[in-house]
């Protein structure tokens, strides 16, 4: 049996009238609410997630930063090894010196520390002598510093070091002196003979402090090489000085500074 | 023609709040009228309807294709929303037909008697609906309640297009007979089959089972 068509259309018309619904404006404002709030909450655990996600790739940065800083500053205290006054590693090779005092454990080691950085100010007196003659006395001031600071610790090496360095003590002073006499000259007395005690001393068992008065003759790093100031004789015609007979004839030994500036300062180390 | 721009579609798949506002406002009053129609009980049907945008704010980057996804996945979700609330309350949606007061919302537009007669026809038509199949019911709820073409309607319930047809071609012709009054030939069969079972229990013996009027 067929419904006829319009019983059909009557009973979906009568369907859609009393079954149609309005969202009222409460429950729209609820409903949007909810979904605003859940969005928020959505938001911040999103955030929080993705933290968490960056967390252990900032801690790999942070490791890879690290090992890069920890190689990176190897190298720059290895390559500051052989940097002179001046150079652009050579404040690191200062402070890497700083640290190895600081570290050394326990004191009595300081004592090797402080002999290496009195070799290597030595090392670079000779090095800036031809170039900064100016600076090698107050590196050889703070050479002589060093070896203090190690005879105060109770270094046993520091007489076999002090008569290690004492050589190139007097080769700097000499290739200083016959560049530019006046940078020796400008030096105060008492810091002058501080300095050339050092070199001058013969007694390799003790090395002279700071501010101890100069036991020139008695012993020291550069006794064989270096005349002091008193030993030295101005160049009428030059200006530059000239060693005193008596002191240059115990020079033999080491580099004896050339009588004119003309002299070569390399024939002085042959 | 869509009921919104495939660029709030994408807002939507993003968990835009804007976008699902304008879903809302597309869909909102067809969304309730079906829930309202599923569980027969508006203030249940709205915290469904919220519970089913909350749904598409969190889940609907799993959404593949458009606008007309969008709607659709919407009242599949809602479609299964009705379906666990049921589930929870342990009885079916028929159990609560003759109380159209649960469904209307208050309308002080309308005079007494004309609220009068609007609860007559309304608890017609539920009484109507609840002697369908549930299949038949859901059916002409989502093409004439909801608005959604029979493809829609399939992909909501998971049937193919020729099943949905059916159905509603079916219901639409049981819903007419019942609201127009009459009786049809499957229901007088069933009658006599329970007036024969009384008389004659050998029957249910012999394994003839009564035939459910409307089941098309």
């Amino acid at each position: 049996m067929t419904q006829p068509d319009d019983d059909i259309e009557q009973a979906v018309a009568m369907l859609r009238r009393t079954l149609q619904q309005r969202v009222t404006p409460e429950v729209r404002a609820r409903h949007l609410g909810s979904v605003q709030r859940r969005a928020a909450q959505m938001r911040v655990a999103q955030r929080r997630s993705q933290r968490a996600a960056r967390r252990p790739r900032v801690a790999l940065l942070a490791a890879l930063v690290g090992a890069m800083l920890i190689g990176t500053s190897s190298a720059a205290l290895a390559a500051s090894d052989s940097s002179l006054p001046g150079d652009l590693l050579y404040p690191v090779k200062r402070g890497g010196e700083e640290v190895r005092l600081i570290v050394a454990i326990p004191f009595s080691a300081q004592g090797g520390v402080q002999l290496e950085i009195a070799a290597a100010r030595v090392h670079e007196a000779l090095g800036v002598a031809q170039d900064r003659p100016e600076e090698v006395l107050p590196l050889i001031a703070e050479a002589q510093a060093a070896i203090a600071a190690a005879q105060a610790v109770g270094e046993p090496q520091v007489a076999q070091v002090a008569e290690q360095l004492r050589d190139e003590v007097g080769a700097a002073i000499a290739i200083a002196e016959d560049v530019a006499p006046e940078a020796v000259a400008a030096l105060p007395a008492s810091g002058l003979s501080d300095e050339l005690a050092l070199a001058t001393e013969t007694d390799t068992t003790t090395a002279t402090l700071p501010g101890e008065p100069s036991r020139a003759g008695a012993g020291g790093l550069g006794a064989v090489g270096s005349p002091g100031p008193d030993d030295l004789e101005t160049d009428p015609i030059t200006g530059a000085p000239i060693p005193r007979s008596g002191s240059a004839e115990t020079s033999t030994a080491s580099p004896s500074p050339s009588p004119s500036p003309s002299a070569s300062p390399t024939s002085s180390e042959d | 023609m869509s009921l919104f721009s495939e660029e709030v579609a994408e807002g939507v798949k993003a968990g835009d709040p804007k976008a699902i506002e304008v879903v809302y406002t597309a869909l909102a009053d067809r969304l309730l009228s079906y829930l309202c129609a599923r569980v027969r009980d508006r203030s249940t049907a709205e915290d469904l309807m919220e519970a089913t945008f909350l749904e598409l704010l969190q889940k609907g980057w799993t959404i593949r294709g458009g606008a007309a996804a969008i709607k659709v996945w919407l009242f599949r979700s809602a479609h299964f929303n009705a379906l666990d609330h049921h589930r929870k309350l342990s009885r079916r949606p028929e159990d609560l037909v003759g109380d159209p007061s649960r469904i209307e919302a208050e309308d002080h537009a309308r005079g007494p008697e004309e609220l009068a007669l609007a609860a007559d026809d309304a608890q017609r038509v539920q009484a109507a609906l609840a002697k369908l199949s549930s299949e038949q019911r859901e059916v002409l709820e989502l093409r004439y309640v909801s608005g959604l073409s029979a493809p829609e309607i399939g992909r909501v319930l998971g049937k193919n297009d020729g099943a949905v047809r059916s159905l509603q071609h079916r219901g639409e012709r049981s819903l007419a007979r019942l609201l127009a009054g009459e009786d049809s030939g499957d229901t007088r069969r069933t009658m006599v089959l329970a007036g024969r079972r009384e008389r004659v229990p050998s029957a249910v013996k012999r394994g003839s089972t009564p035939v459910r009027a409307n089941e098309g």
